[in-house]
């Protein structure tokens, strides 16, 4: 399963969103997540993949997300 | 009584008994009780009263991400309220008002919140804003877009009496044209069920019927049961409610207040006694002119005589005019939610003329020498006007008081 494939199985878990509605270029906003729900996603990406992810982080879809939690995950192991 | 005529045009219920108003009032008056057995591992055999409760018919999967039980049912029962009040958008949402009645909060996400930071993870980043206790009259605001005075009372016990009250009494100075006003709490968890324990004020499970545990008024009571719910009631201005062709329960008639200022937990006939005669004159009524009370009636060892006490003090000779129920019997004590339960079956009682027992309530003690209704309902055609009493931890008293409407 790819990391974003990973994502997507958790934000459907978390929050009721179906899967097929969610692809690469769907943006966090796009699903119907505000300013709270985004930072539980966030902690809920955080304690699921193991990783830090800051606020600064600049991230608009869920493959920037996804592509921003493989980064962490190999800098991680390196 | 100055100012406008507030009337009671809507009810919603999240109760042990059930969501629909009408079926709940009708188990009460059979007699029947909500209350049972709840077991968990290491937690010693407690009763309480638990909410069969679908969030998901009321919120999307996404709306509920750091939205606690406390909330959910507070919306749950606040929209009902409004359904049943059938009122859509006649009212402008500045003139809306919210006033909610909690004493806990967010019980199960602060339990959450700990109980991860015990061992050694970390808290939910939407714990504060769950467990606040303002957010369910905050998700309530946001659910029907009440843009006046949206409010929290945490009394303890008298939560949602306060809260009605000064629902109430908004709409009669005419700051607001209508309001929500809703008790609700959510603490069925085995820590704070714990808690409650080693303070020794919840009934001991009755070993053959659990679900008889709570025994208001009777010479082997032992306490209360804990439990969950919401209720919430829509008041109005009676011209509006006229005006829109609402259907009126019953009229709000005037509240009292006071504090035992004397001892957190333990009751106090004088102060209870200060307000019941306080309610009954601000709503310009004699005693001998009420004819039913919901009690507090905790069914601890103490309070139900001081209750009791307090009654007959305020009655005096016209006491036997009075009939006295404890509904916590059945539905158990919902703490912050209770005061708003037993003044939507106090309305209910006035607008169905019919009076709920106290449930289990033999053998009858005599140290509780007040009209007591015992085992079924009563039917009570000629009544006008009651009372729901709620008397707090911390010493607070509030007496609701209610008149029939004159023909319906």
């Amino acid at each position: 399963m790819t990391t974003f494939d990973e994502v997507v199985q958790l934000i459907h878990e978390k929050f009721g969103v179906e899967s097929g509605n969610l692809s690469p270029d769907t943006t966090l906003t796009e699903f119907g997540l505000d300013s709270l729900t985004l930072v539980e996603l966030i902690f809920a990406i955080e304690e699921h993949f193991g990783v830090e992810i800051t606020d600064d982080a600049d991230i608009e879809s869920l493959k920037d997300l996804a592509t921003l939690i493989d980064e962490l995950r190999s800098a991680k192991k390196s | 009584m100055s100012g406008r005529e507030v009337v009671v045009t809507g009810l919603g219920l999240m109760s042990p008994h059930g969501n629909d108003a009408a079926t709940v009032f009708d188990e009460l008056m059979r007699g029947r009780s909500a209350i049972r057995l709840f077991e968990r591992p290491g937690l010693p055999s407690a009763v309480v009263g638990q909410v069969e409760f679908d969030a998901t018919q009321w919120f999307s999967r996404l709306q509920l991400v750091g939205v606690d039980r406390v909330s959910q049912l507070a919306v749950a029962a606040s929209e009902s309220a409004r359904r049943d009040a059938a009122w859509s958008d006649q009212y402008a949402s500045e003139r809306i008002g919210v006033f909610v009645g909690s004493g806990m909060g967010g019980a199960a996400t602060i339990d959450e919140g700990y109980t991860a930071l015990a061992a050694g993870k970390r808290a939910s980043p939407l714990t504060v804003v769950a467990s606040m206790v303002n957010a369910p009259a905050a998700h309530v605001a946001m659910r029907i877009k009440a843009h006046g005075p949206v409010l929290t009372y945490s009394v303890a016990c008298a939560s949602s009496a306060a809260a009605i009250d000064a629902a109430a009494r908004a709409v009669q100075e005419g700051d607001i044209d209508i309001a929500i006003a809703c008790g609700s709490e959510a603490l069925i968890l085995p820590n704070v069920i714990r808690a409650w324990q080693a303070l020794h004020t919840l009934a001991s499970p009755d070993a053959d019927d659990p679900s008889a545990s709570c025994r208001p008024f009777a010479a082997n009571r032992s306490g209360f049961a804990l439990s969950e719910g919401a209720a919430a009631m829509v008041l109005e201005s009676r011209a509006h409610a006229e005006s829109r062709g609402a259907r009126i329960y019953a009229a709000w008639a005037g509240s009292g207040m006071s504090c035992d200022a004397a001892h957190l937990t333990k009751p106090d006939a004088d102060g209870q006694a200060r307000a019941l005669r306080l309610a009954l004159q601000r709503s310009g009524l004699e005693p001998n002119e009420v004819g039913y009370c919901n009690a507090h009636g905790t069914a601890t060892p103490i309070g139900d005589v001081v209750e009791c006490n307090a009654l007959r003090a305020v009655w005096g000779e016209s006491i036997d005019t009075l009939r006295v129920s404890s509904t916590k019997s059945m539905h158990g004590h919902l703490l912050g939610a209770a005061g708003a339960l037993e003044a939507a079956i106090t309305v209910l009682a006035l607008y169905e003329k019919q009076i709920p027992p106290t449930a289990h309530s033999h053998p009858a003690d005599p140290a509780c020498a007040a009209p007591i209704v015992r085992g079924q309902g009563v039917d009570a055609p000629d009544l006008t006007a009651a009372i729901s009493s709620s008397f707090a931890f911390g010493g607070t008293n509030i007496v609701l008081v209610f008149r029939a409407e004159a023909s319906r």
